[in-house]
């Protein structure tokens, strides 16, 4: 007896398209609805491009088996490998921002997170897990208005501005210890379940800046959670190269040569004041971050 | 005896003595102020022995095994970066 097996087609989930407010222009998504509908989970300040504005961008996600494949037509993006849809759904808000940054040659993109104290922004670099997002979520409890927490854009004009897309903040579950009533009233009342443990923040109609909202870039701090540090969090100021060499690490401009990559760097190290930031817990770093905000130093 | 080389040309940024070069276009690499300094001595090809003496004739305070173990770190970096290859 002849066994024939027959080539199985992957099925493929009917694809939806949205545009999105780009750099002067739009960005257009296509990709199925269930992705999109996380998407909007996790960007739900990122307007929709005017009904006439020219496409600039083209990002597509498709399947092949259970690989999901992110591509633009902004640059050549890597293939990440997502199986599942929460980490595509997010690999696509990365592309979809990148997108966004790639139409615009004075504008960097950096895995941090950033809040707005009256008028002027800090912004939070760290590994992942490093615990920006918690932080930021801290100083959101507490009137700092969101600019990111993981996501930011700079633009390098003198001096440089920072803006973020309009996404939510992670929060891992449990709640951390020291979590004030504030914190978790400001949890309870925005958040909503992505994944088992992991909520996302809509922040975006109170205590977050608007979509490309662009805030002065006052400092850099380089976040160092220790369980082991004693009092008050505390500050050291970074020299040039060190944070330069942050910055080249956690930089995300595809649309750049490295030259330019690393000329952005300077830039940045020049433009603004760096600093270690030792701490033990998120809860106790407001008040520094504001008063160096509004003094200019720590 | 080893020599060392520099492999090809690099895009430098120096910073408060310390260096980033580009190189092949493509990576970027931090050297801190003792492997810039390397990186700038071997403007030409050096020999392994020659470049000791010029470092242990600039850092004379420096105990002389602290400084080959300084640059052998230095060297290996350079190494691996794909800035500097040996020659024997």
């Amino acid at each position: 007896m002849a066994l024939v097996l027959r080539e199985r087609r992957a099925t493929a989930a009917p694809q939806a398209a949205v545009r999105f407010r780009g750099w002067r222009g739009a960005i257009a998504l296509a990709a199925d609805a269930r992705l999109l509908a996380l998407l909007a989970r996790l960007a739900p300040g990122w307007p929709s491009a005017p009904g006439r504005a020219p496409v600039r961008a083209s990002v597509e996600v498709t399947r092949a088996g259970r690989r999901f494949r992110i591509e633009t037509s902004a640059y050549a993006a890597p293939d990440y490998g997502f199986t599942r849809y929460l980490p595509a759904a997010n690999g696509t808000l990365g592309v979809l921002i990148g997108s966004y940054i790639a139409a615009d040659p004075e504008t960097i993109g950096l895995h941090a997170a950033a809040l707005a104290f009256g008028g002027r922004a800090a912004a939070l670099l760290g590994d992942s897990f490093a615990g920006k997002s918690t932080l930021a979520l801290t100083l959101a409890a507490v009137g700092g208005r969101l600019l990111a927490d993981d996501r930011l854009a700079v633009r390098l004009q003198e001096p440089p501005v920072v803006f973020g897309f309009g996404t939510a903040a992670k929060l891992r579950l449990p709640y951390p210890a020291w979590a004030s009533a504030r914190f978790r009233a400001m949890v309870v009342r925005h958040g909503a379940c992505l994944a088992a443990n992991l909520l996302a923040l809509d922040l975006t109609a109170s205590r977050s800046c608007g979509f490309a909202e662009a805030v002065l870039l006052s400092a850099l701090f380089v976040l160092a959670r220790d369980p082991a540090h004693v009092g008050p969090p505390a500050t050291e100021r970074l020299g040039r190269p060190e944070i330069m060499h942050r910055l080249i690490q956690q930089m995300f401009a595809p649309h750049l040569p490295p030259s330019a990559v690393l000329a952005a760097a300077r830039k940045l190290a020049e433009a603004a004041p760096a600093y270690r930031l030792r701490y033990r817990e998120a809860s106790a770093v407001p008040a520094l971050l504001r008063r160096c905000l509004a003094e200019g130093q720590p | 005896m080893s020599r060392y080389r520099r492999i090809g040309p690099a895009c430098e940024t120096a910073i408060d003595g310390e260096l980033f070069l580009v190189l092949n276009n493509q990576d970027i690499v931090h050297l801190d102020p003792l492997a810039a300094a390397l990186w700038r001595l071997l403007d030409e090809p050096m020999a392994e022995e020659a470049i000791l003496r010029v470092f242990a004739a600039a850092f004379p305070a420096t105990p002389s095994q602290q400084l080959s173990g300084d640059l052998a770190t230095a060297i290996r970096l350079l190494e691996a970066a794909g800035a500097l290859v040996r020659e024997d």
